[in-house]
């Protein structure tokens, strides 16, 4: 099986994602702050295997947050990650 | 040749479709380390705030920045007295505090425009109290440190049919 890539922006709650890992056996390996699109972000690294996701979560004072998913990972991983993300 | 900004998501996403499309791609990717003032504790949301909270205080977001105890900045090897400014409001853009941090640039060309995504990835505070000389003393002192960001968070993961070549610099041509 291929590893792919697959980049999302949802207004799904943060909890809800992390949720979603943890019942998939992913765990959080590190956090960062960056800074992108003027705004601050905690990029959140998870790992399982050789599959490897990115949340990046805004801190700033905006409105709406919309968490960026980015996904390197297995076809499966892709689709279950997807279903709470719509 | 028109230039394109895109935010994380964008950028992956239109790399993925460009692929699966066919087409081939070379990424080019600048890795600088930076410490030029620019960011400063007054302009950190209060989340990121909070790690610096044992060695400064401020009235809120975008207020002066003050040292509450006095600390050695150990990076930049400079001693803050109690109460010194560390980033001043009225001076936003250029704090005396500076947090270092990597900045980081992905971009691709392809018909003539250029597509390109940067950001920046800040150093994390590591506060400890330890037992320094200062002014021909021996005293329990904090220290303030900053530790290099995890490599993973410098990367992005792209599909494996895009090449990445490292470059120095991005130099635009009109």
């Amino acid at each position: 099986m291929q590893l792919k890539v697959k980049s999302i922006a949802s207004f799904t709650s943060i909890e809800q994602i992390k949720s979603r890992l943890s019942e998939l056996g992913f765990s959080l390996l590190c956090i960062n702050t960056i800074i992108s699109d003027g705004k601050f972000w905690h990029k959140m690294l998870y790992t399982k295997g050789e599959e490897i996701i990115y949340i990046s979560e805004e801190i700033g004072h905006a409105y709406l947050k919309d968490p960026i998913v980015t996904i390197y990972g297995y076809d499966k991983t892709i689709d279950k990650i997807t279903e709470v993300l719509f | 040749m028109n230039i394109y900004e895109c935010n994380e998501n964008q950028f992956i996403e239109n790399v993925r479709r460009l692929i699966e499309a066919g087409n081939k791609l070379i990424i080019n990717r600048t890795i600088s380390l930076q410490d030029d003032n620019r960011y400063g504790l007054s302009i950190l949301p209060e989340k990121e705030f909070i790690k610096y909270s044992n060695i400064s205080y401020r009235k809120g977001y975008k207020h002066t920045s003050y040292a509450k105890v006095p600390f050695l900045d150990e990076f930049h090897k400079r001693l803050y007295n109690k109460d010194e400014t560390l980033h001043s409001a009225s001076n936003l853009s250029l704090a005396r505090l500076s947090i270092p941090y990597y900045k980081i640039e992905y971009s691709f060309n392809i018909w003539g425009s250029t597509y390109i995504y940067t950001f920046d990835v800040l150093f994390d505070p590591e506060i400890v109290i330890e037992k320094r000389r200062v002014m021909n003393k021996d005293i329990l002192i904090h220290v303030l440190r900053f530790k290099n960001p995890n490599e993973a968070m410098l990367n992005l993961r792209l599909p494996n049919e895009a090449i990445i070549l490292d470059v120095k610099k991005l130099t635009r041509v009109f």
